[in-house]
């Protein structure tokens, strides 16, 4: 059998040797040789291998060898230690190209996302917007409220609420109406901030104007101003 | 944001500003603390004096048991700047300096009163002089004083040209927006001595740099003096619930009255409202 080799120009002045006769065994190795003095040789990646993608997760192949699979047009990378997918997948291409920059992603469930979801991802530095899908558990922000599309019609998400320690040690829940400042005490409608005479400012929900709010509610037998 | 705490039984000398052994004045709280400290003031009369305050908050015992700044008849002005917050504290008995306020905001400044007080006070300033007013120097930020549950009680004016209340400007010639809010306040004026106050609001560069905003708020003029809302119509305001007793030229808005307020008994300062008040259930969440 001939054995041909390429010699590069910039070591044209080189000579191979010692070049073994390739046996069995010997594919994939990496091909040496001595300028007189030193001894060079060639690494590179191994052979492209393919097979089903269960075979070549299956198999320990040398290190930094490329796969395809066969069955699923992923392409895979053995880095000696383990089987790495690239998350694109080889989409068939039709002899008239469709105008526009990519053909859209199909599902590559490692990498997470889709057209059609995205999967076990962690969102940061994110915000909702407004959203005019209405699928059900569609999510948007409109006019200040978080809401989310149930049963057929956008619900907004309970917000705005806290739970305050009172002056007994006691807690009451509080609620602070979207584009209001002042938090108000659910069960009595009477607000945190306070007038002159010590008396809540809203008091079951009412508010009288001045800084000097009246008794809304009778404490005991006794009214004062 | 250190906390430090001020007592009539305190001691500048043997205190250190803590709850235990706090100091006796206002001013050695300001000499010793930081932008974006807080001063705690035990009940009692403290001495109301002209200062610089940068970025501080001052806080009274409770809403209906202030700490007492007096200014004793003198001339008393703070400069106020940075984000600072007053809350609980009764303003009494000083004059401005002449042509000058008594609050003098920085530009860049978000100052707010919470719950005080500012009684028998005389405004002594000049012709573009508020009681609240601007720096007179500084570039153009704008600024924001926010008024919420204070009372203004006996707040009279020196004879002079202008006695506008609220100015957009303290001197000079300066067009730097201002933001004035008023929350559930009340703005009482029953004395004419000296003299009773022109105007509430002006802004002198008649270029809509002066926003008022107004709430729940009643302003009541027992003097028989004319008080007119403003020299001219050129700001904007946003008047809402609010009660206007013997303003003249007030601003349209939204829910306001002009029926008298019915105080239980202005003249001996009890604002509480009577029964048959028409302020009673008549203003709106904030």
């Amino acid at each position: 059998m001939p054995v041909v080799v390429y010699v590069p120009s910039r070591l044209s002045e080189g000579h191979f040797t010692d070049l073994p006769v390739p046996g069995s065994g010997d594919d994939g190795k990496a091909v040496t040789w001595n300028d007189g003095g030193n001894t060079y040789a060639y690494t590179a990646l191994s052979a492209v291998t393919v097979d089903t993608r269960a075979a070549l997760l299956a198999s320990t192949p040398d290190a930094e060898t490329l796969a395809f699979c066969s069955d699923t047009l992923e392409m895979l990378l053995w880095d000696g230690s383990a089987w790495y997918v690239a998350p694109l997948e080889l989409i068939e291409q039709p002899n008239d190209v469709d105008m526009g920059l990519l053909p859209p992603m199909v599902q590559n469930d490692r990498a997470g996302y889709t057209a059609d979801y995205i999967t076990d991802k962690t969102i940061y530095n994110s915000a909702v917007g407004g959203n005019a899908n209405t699928d059900e558990g569609s999510i948007r922000v409109s006019s200040g409220e978080f809401q989310v599309h149930l049963t057929g019609e956008w619900k907004t998400a309970v917000t705005g609420f806290r739970f305050r320690e009172d002056e007994n040690g006691g807690y009451e829940l509080e609620h602070k109406p979207i584009g209001f400042d002042w938090w108000l005490e659910v069960a009595s409608g009477n607000s945190d901030e306070l007038g002159l005479n010590g008396l809540p400012l809203a008091q079951g929900y009412q508010v009288s104007m001045g800084a000097y709010p009246v008794h809304q509610q009778v404490v005991g037998r006794e009214i004062t101003y | 944001m250190a906390e430090y705490f001020i007592s009539p039984s305190g001691n500048d000398t043997t205190g250190n500003g803590s709850e235990s052994t706090p100091w006796l004045t206002f001013a050695k709280f300001l000499s010793s603390s930081a932008s974006g400290d807080t001063c705690i003031c035990a009940a009692g009369t403290y001495t109301w004096a002209t200062a610089t305050i940068a970025g501080r908050i001052v806080r009274g015992p409770a809403v209906d048991n202030p700490a007492v700044f007096d200014g004793a008849a003198a001339a008393v002005k703070w400069t106020i700047s940075g984000g600072s917050t007053f809350e609980n504290i009764e303003f009494t008995n000083a004059v401005s300096p002449s042509a000058q306020t008594f609050f003098q905001i920085a530009t860049s400044s978000q100052i707010e009163f919470t719950s005080c007080r500012f009684i028998d006070l005389v405004w002594n300033g000049g012709a573009n002089d508020g009681f609240v007013g601007p720096s007179v120097a500084g570039a153009t930020p704008a600024m924001a004083v926010r008024f919420s549950g204070c009372l203004f009680n006996d707040v009279v004016a020196n004879t002079g040209s202008g006695r506008i209340l609220f100015s957009q400007r303290a001197g000079g010639s300066l067009n730097i927006p201002l933001t004035m809010e008023f929350f559930n306040c009340i703005l009482y004026f029953g004395s004419t001595s000296p003299t009773t106050f022109s105007y509430l609001f002006n802004e002198h560069e008649a270029s809509l740099e002066l926003l008022v905003i107004m709430t729940n708020t009643i302003i009541a003029n027992a003097t028989g003096a004319t008080l007119t809302w403003m020299p001219v119509a050129s700001f904007t305001n946003t008047l809402t619930n609010c009660t206007f007793h013997n303003i003249t030229s007030v601003p349209s808005g939204t829910g306001n009255i002009t029926s008298d307020p019915l105080f239980y008994d202005a003249a001996s300062g009890n604002f509480n409202l009577r029964p048959t008040s028409p302020a009673i259930s008549a203003g709106t969440l904030v």
